[in-house]
């Protein structure tokens, strides 16, 4: 078991998800901003050289940055 | 004698399309004509592919390790949070393949019938246009390198241009030779259609 490893009781030290949510966070913020960009290229690639999958692509931008944002909310809420 | 065939591409994924549809540029002049459209070949692919498939069997593996290492999930956190792990975790690995696949689809080369242009999509924060007339063009090499290179038939084509324009580099297309071919037919075109005005 995980409590018993150097005889620390690690799942008081993990109770309530404390660490997984602060990391769960750090990670969403860090994901929320590379999608970010990700949606602002899409965005000026589809300008430079527009193609008929362009703006599926930049949809697919914008669901991505939605659903992480949404998704940051929800891990804020729930852990 | 003409290197290409006569043919239209409509596949929006090409990487070697002739006379291809459904692509401008943002600096397109009237008449002018994209006559060729390179991307990266499509073996170049395979590494973030095979990485993409590894990422999605991560929860798996670490599941088994933990049943291994007999460590209990269910004691630090609920059913809801592991769900939540997992689909942040797959947000990643989904971001991570999309983010792939952009680089490789606007990683875009053209030779229309007045210039060549290079547009480079090599990272996050990495955006480039370049272009050369092809009255600038002085040397056109295509170089295959490797096994994967020679036995997929892909390699890089370098154009040396005149002046102080930079040396551009066709990356990892595929089929280089009759891509140098196209874009020297291209410029004996182009030298004639001076030479009779």
């Amino acid at each position: 078991m995980i409590t018993d490893v150097l005889g620390i009781n690690f799942s008081s030290f993990f109770s309530g998800g404390v660490v997984v949510k602060a990391f769960f966070i750090l990670f969403l913020v860090f994901y929320i901003v590379f999608a970010l960009i990700i949606f602002r290229q899409t965005q000026l690639m589809g300008k430079t050289l527009p193609t008929i999958i362009s703006p599926f692509l930049k949809f697919i931008s914008i669901l991505n940055l939605g659903i992480a944002v949404a998704f940051l909310f929800v891990v804020l809420g729930v852990f | 004698m003409p290197h290409l065939p006569n043919i239209i591409t409509s596949n929006p994924f090409t990487t070697f399309g002739v006379n291809p549809t459904g692509i401008s540029f943002e600096s397109e002049e009237p008449g002018e004509k994209i006559v060729l459209l390179l991307r990266p070949s499509l073996v170049t692919l395979i590494p973030p592919v095979l990485v993409a498939i590894f990422l999605i069997f991560v929860p798996f593996i670490a599941a088994v390790l933990f049943s291994v290492f007999s460590v209990d999930l269910s004691s630090i956190l609920s059913s809801a949070q592991v769900f939540l792990i997992l689909f942040g975790w797959y947000l990643f690995v989904f971001g991570y393949a999309f983010f792939q696949f952009l680089i490789w689809y606007f990683n875009v080369y053209l030779v229309t019938n007045e210039r060549i242009v290079d547009f480079d999509f090599k990272g996050l924060l990495n955006r480039q246009v370049a272009f050369a007339q092809l009255s600038h063009i002085e040397d056109v090499t295509p170089k295959t390198i490797g096994f994967f290179g020679t036995f997929f038939n892909y390699g890089n084509v370098m154009i040396q241009t005149a002046g102080k324009s930079q040396e551009f580099d066709f990356e990892k297309v595929p089929r280089p030779d009759a891509v140098a071919e196209a874009i020297l037919e291209e410029i004996n075109i182009e030298e004639n259609e001076g030479d009779g005005s």
